[in-house]
């Protein structure tokens, strides 16, 4: 379950920088950024249910 | 008023033995450690509280017609408690990623070496094989199992052997990380390792408890009980039609065992029996228990890798211990400490899994080896 999101679209973030966090096995995994970019889009909010595979969030290209 | 109705008013006071007020005070301690630390505060809160009950002056509690007595003889002496709580544990337990990823089975093993490894010690630092197989199942890190096995073979150090083997499985995240770090290399730690899932067919998911039930129980007829109860939980969970006794074993029946058994066993926490040194030798060597598995399963884990030609990382071998799921949140996290876009925790959790049935296996082979019934 997507436990909190960190940025909104449009936002300018780092490598590094964590993006949302997830709870997965009773634990809080951060996913941070792979890579400097601008955020595109968001396809999960704090409370969604995701699936394995499920694509989370966009760069822009 | 005379100077007998005075004394039998002061009996209380009177009665107050050196050796009462330290297991007193180790009782509070205990408490203290549950609730201001929250080390294991699940069995370590009852177990401080029946010290402290049962070493209370003339403590009715204990004793022949004593509610904690009535609690031991319940469920303590005859093993049933250790058992009950293992449905729960079995109900709980997912054991998908270790069937996603059979080869998880073989750091399960490696992470039990540390129990045979201690018995060997404590062997050398003069027990006898009863009491040193007592000690080195401290390396399962289970409650239950350590409960069991040690119930079984030496009966008088249970509350020892109990006191340290919770309180040392609440100190995981702090005694592994040191050992890991000193035995791998940044660039072994930093090896990435993606995740595929794979879907079990709940076929298998049901198949699993019972094979491994019958397989287990057939070639280590000790562990029959532990690894039968185990499954039985896991069963009811993946045939999906039994959620009120899932529900039932994981919640009220854990709970409630629990707190029995952290009572009973407090109780057998009388003064002399507990202040001597074999208690402080029990503690010091089960924390050698517990590193000497995270030692073995991470250099397994190293082996693992060199055989895969670099595409195995040696800290999940850390995790093939059977303090689930903590043990796996611990390697998840150190991989994270090295690049945090490596994610093993279910490669992790297959390896936890594999050490949870590895334990039990474990305590049959100590059973069997010690050669009792």
């Amino acid at each position: 379950m997507i436990l909190s999101v960190e940025v909104a679209v449009g936002a300018s973030v780092q490598r590094g920088q964590t993006l949302m966090v997830l709870e997965a096995m009773k634990m809080k995994n951060e996913l941070k950024a792979p890579r400097d970019g601008v955020v595109a889009e968001i396809f999960a909010n704090a409370g969604n249910q995701v699936k394995y595979g499920e694509t989370l969030l966009r760069f822009e290209e | 008023m005379n100077s007998d109705t005075l004394s039998y008013l002061l009996q209380g006071l009177t009665n107050v033995t050196w050796q009462s007020a330290v297991m007193i005070a180790i009782g509070l301690l205990l408490v203290w450690l549950a609730i201001s630390k929250e080390y294991e505060p699940l069995l370590l809160l009852p177990i401080g509280a029946g010290a402290i009950l049962a070493n209370l002056p003339l403590s009715p509690m204990v004793g022949e017609h004593g509610a904690l007595t009535v609690l031991y003889d319940m469920g303590v002496a005859n093993e049933l408690f250790p058992l009950l709580v293992f449905v729960g544990i079995g109900a709980m337990t997912d054991f998908g990623p270790l069937l996603e990823n059979p080869k998880m089975v073989l750091l399960g093993a490696a992470g039990q070496f540390g129990i045979f490894l201690t018995l060997i010690l404590a062997l050398f630092l003069g027990f006898t094989h009863n009491q040193a197989a007592s000690i080195g199942i401290i390396g399962a890190i289970d409650g239950p199992t350590s409960i069991y096995v040690s119930n079984k073979l030496a009966p008088d150090l249970v509350a020892p052997i109990t006191v340290a083997a919770y309180s040392y499985m609440s100190l995981v995240p702090i005694i592994m990380p040191p050992i890991m770090r000193l035995l791998t290399t940044a660039k072994e730690r930093s090896i990435v390792m993606p995740y595929t899932s794979r879907e079990i067919s709940q076929r298998t998911r049901i198949l699993f408890p019972i094979i491994v039930t019958v397989v287990v129980g057939t070639l280590v007829p000790f562990a029959t009980p532990l690894i039968g109860m185990l499954m039985l939980g896991n069963l009811m969970r993946e045939s999906k039609v039994v959620e009120r006794l899932v529900g039932a074993s994981s919640n009220e029946l854990a709970n409630v065992v629990t707190l029995f058994l952290g009572l009973a066993i407090g109780s057998t926490m009388v003064g002399a029996k507990f202040l001597n040194l074999q208690t402080l030798m029990i503690l010091g060597l089960g924390l050698v228990a517990f590193a000497l598995d995270t030692v073995m399963g991470v250099l397994f884990g190293k082996l693992m890798n060199v055989l895969s030609g670099g595409k195995f990382n040696p800290l999940i071998g850390a995790a093939g211990i059977s303090a689930f799921p903590m043990a796996a949140r611990v390697v998840q996290r150190e991989a994270q400490r090295e690049r945090f876009d490596n994610f093993l925790l279910m490669h992790a959790m297959g390896a936890n899994a594999a050490g949870q049935v590895a334990s039990v296996v474990a305590g049959g082979v100590l059973l069997a080896l010690m050669g009792t019934s």
